[in-house]
């Protein structure tokens, strides 16, 4: 069940102005203004908190501590209460810092695992404490790994979710790959033209059903399953034929207890959707054929055109978003699209939210780097 | 978590002895980092003991699933430096910055031998490499594939070595685990656990709690301290621990408070 959720993102802290923001049909994306960035148009969380403990200045930490402690909020949780952070980089910030200076003795708190061991110390975790990272479905995988967790009774409750912050690093980097967008993304658009990279980090809180009852939270929604997969392509091209994210939609459904029917009761897939010529083509061929035709998938919609691609952290604000979409009955509008590819013949939200259907299951899709594809399913509550 | 079903370890691959590369492998690993080379190699000498041969066919039921500490620190590091002396986007190499993702490991080790099942890869720190053998082996008790190569793999920076007084390794050590025995097993994972424990003097205790957890028989399997050199830790522990008689539980405990422990016994064959 998941019964707590936390967010800082471009749209800045908490949950509620994210969703405004994206049932608005917003964007946080903007034009740098930044000479590290060159020109690239970015999703920039603005006001990032500071630690009123001063035990760590690392922008990565702040996030997810922003960002975590809304999912907690008011929670007593127990004893054996897993965090599961999906990240790419984590804390690099301090690592690029130190490479720049003098190196003497390596920084502490650096690196992919130093939000998760953070946070951990912070808040005072005793359970399973792990960092994924899977590239960009790193947030989904985090979130699928503490359902597991949970499934086998390993721990009663799981925090889990994702964060990456932005750095010269990261936008040289995409840059250098020719992958950015000239403006603002446009996911499942005949005119995309690349991807606009964001920052911060999403949160859900996870416990077991009758953890939940017993702490008298009411579930908001349920991960109902999880599934990944390899392409076993190509290190950056993902598979075409969208191989991986089939057999990855396929795994997830099946540890769901949906395979067979099932499918039909899929409300809405909220898909990678990153906006690259070759991601949103990927995407919208491994839908058709999880599917059986194109007409039969259910409306698709994506956050990458409101808050960017924000890597580690893109699976869990997906993965948030579709739980408050089911919650609420309402799909918000995919944010940077105005004239869908034809040539993908999908229903994608535009424009207006949209109500769902009577579906009880939504997919959460995220593809990877390395040919990493994850898969959520989320259930209604 | 216990694994009441065989978890059996069919393959090992360990880049500390010597050997090669099945043939035609050789090119891949030029454009691979030293973290993901040496999770390469160790991963590929862990399927050839098994049996697995490269393969460009697609296998949903074989996955992959790694650990590490540091990742691709080193072609982060690369990266990092070129950023901080580039004039523009033409100084960048997109080749090096595409290597700057943690599963460039398990996404070689998948597309070489069409590994198309489950692919995770953690980097928690030290505990990592035993994070990734109980995956694994949580995920074939589930049923969700029927082979996963698993491991550690660790390729260090010379800045970051240096800076650590030369006392970081790197190198890599794999496992093919499978449920269904084909002859070849040469140990099996019975349980393990994973909890974070800040107070270096309750670990002991919690290991022998996390054990009992486990149920009757491992809370009193001897325990087995892994030296500390990163996520090749745990995994080099446990090939340790398959040269002993009867089962051991392998422990990590990173300063940083994450601790793994994983119960292993060989299998003695003849």
């Amino acid at each position: 069940m998941v019964t707590g959720l936390g967010a800082i993102s471009g749209f800045g802290e908490g949950v509620g102005p994210l969703w405004e923001a994206l049932l608005a049909g917003r964007s946080a994306i903007r034009a740098a203004e930044d000479a590290r960035f060159g020109s690239a148009f970015l999703a920039r969380v603005p006001n990032v908190p500071g630690d009123l403990r001063g035990e760590t200045g690392e922008r990565a930490h702040l996030l997810a501590l922003a960002a975590s402690g809304e999912a907690l909020e008011g929670s007593a949780l127990p004893p054996r209460t897993a965090l599961v952070v999906g990240t790419t980089l984590g804390g690099n910030r301090a690592y690029e810092e130190w490479l720049a200076g003098p190196r003497e003795a390596p920084p502490l708190q650096h690196g992919a695992g130093s939000p998760a061991t953070f946070l951990a110390r912070r808040l005072g975790f005793r359970g399973t404490v792990e960092t994924v990272s899977v590239a960009c479905a790193s947030g989904t995988a985090a979130v699928g790994r503490a359902w597991d967790l949970i499934a086998t009774g390993e721990v009663e409750a799981a925090l889990a979710g994702g964060v990456d912050a932005l750095s010269p690093f990261v936008v040289s980097g995409f840059g250098s790959l020719r992958a950015l967008s000239p403006g603002p993304a446009r996911p499942f658009d005949v005119r995309r033209s690349g991807l606009s990279l964001g920052e911060g980090a999403a949160f859900l809180l996870l416990e077991s059903a009758e953890g939940a009852a017993r702490a008298g939270r009411a579930p908001l929604a349920a991960i109902a399953g999880y599934g990944s997969a390899s392409d076993a392509f190509h290190l950056t091209r993902p598979d075409p034929e969208g191989g991986g994210l089939l057999r990855a939609m396929s795994a997830a459904v099946s540890s769901a207890g949906l395979a067979g029917n099932g499918e039909r009761d899929i409300a809405f897939v909220n898909a990678h959707g990153t906006g690259t010529v070759f991601n949103d083509a990927m995407e919208a061929r491994a839908f058709a054929r999880f599917f059986g035709t194109v007409s039969a998938v259910p409306p698709v919609w994506g956050v990458k055109g409101a808050l960017g691609h924000t890597l580690g952290a893109a699976g869990a604000f997906e993965a948030l978003v579709s739980v408050l979409a089911l919650r609420e009955g309402r799909i918000p509008p995919t944010a940077g699209l105005e004239e869908p590819d034809p040539a993908f013949a999908l229903d994608v939200v535009r424009g207006e939210p949209r109500r769902t259907s009577s579906g009880r299951f939504a997919l959460s899709t995220s593809a990877a780097f390395g040919g990493t594809n994850a898969v959520l399913v989320v259930e209604r509550a | 978590m216990r694994f009441p079903g065989a978890v059996l370890i069919c393959g090992i691959g360990d880049t500390r002895r010597g050997g090669g590369l099945p043939g035609g492998l050789d090119a891949r690993l030029s454009r691979m980092d030293r973290f993901a080379r040496a999770g390469f190699l160790a991963g590929a000498r862990a399927l050839a003991e098994a049996g697995r041969e490269p393969c460009p066919a697609k296998d949903p039921r074989s996955g992959a699933v790694f650990g590490s500490s540091l990742g691709c620190a080193d072609a982060i590091t690369e990266h990092a430096l070129l950023v901080a002396a580039a004039t523009g986007l033409g100084d960048l190499r997109p080749s090096v910055f595409a290597t700057t993702v943690h599963n460039t490991v398990i996404a070689e080790l998948s597309s070489a031998y069409g590994l198309a099942g489950p692919a995770e890869m953690l980097v928690t720190g030290p505990t990592a490499g035993l994070e990734a053998l109980l995956l694994a082996a949580r995920i074939l008790e589930a049923g969700r594939a029927d082979l996963v190569v698993t491991g550690a793999a660790e390729g260090v920076r010379l800045e970051l070595e240096a800076a650590a007084g030369g006392s970081l390794i790197g190198g890599g050590a794999a496992f093919v685990l499978q449920r269904e025995d084909s002859g070849r097993a040469r140990g099996r994972i019975l349980g393990g656990a994973l909890f974070f424990e800040p107070d270096d003097g309750a670990v002991a205790s919690r290991l022998r709690d996390e054990l009992s957890l486990l149920g009757p028989g491992l809370d009193a399997v001897p325990l087995a301290p892994a030296s500390p050199s990163l996520a090749l830790a745990g995994v080099y522990g446990v090939i340790d621990a398959l040269s002993r008689p009867g089962p051991s539980a392998v422990f990590v405990r990173d300063p940083a408070g994450p601790v793994a422990v994983l119960v292993v016994e060989p299998i003695i064959s003849g």
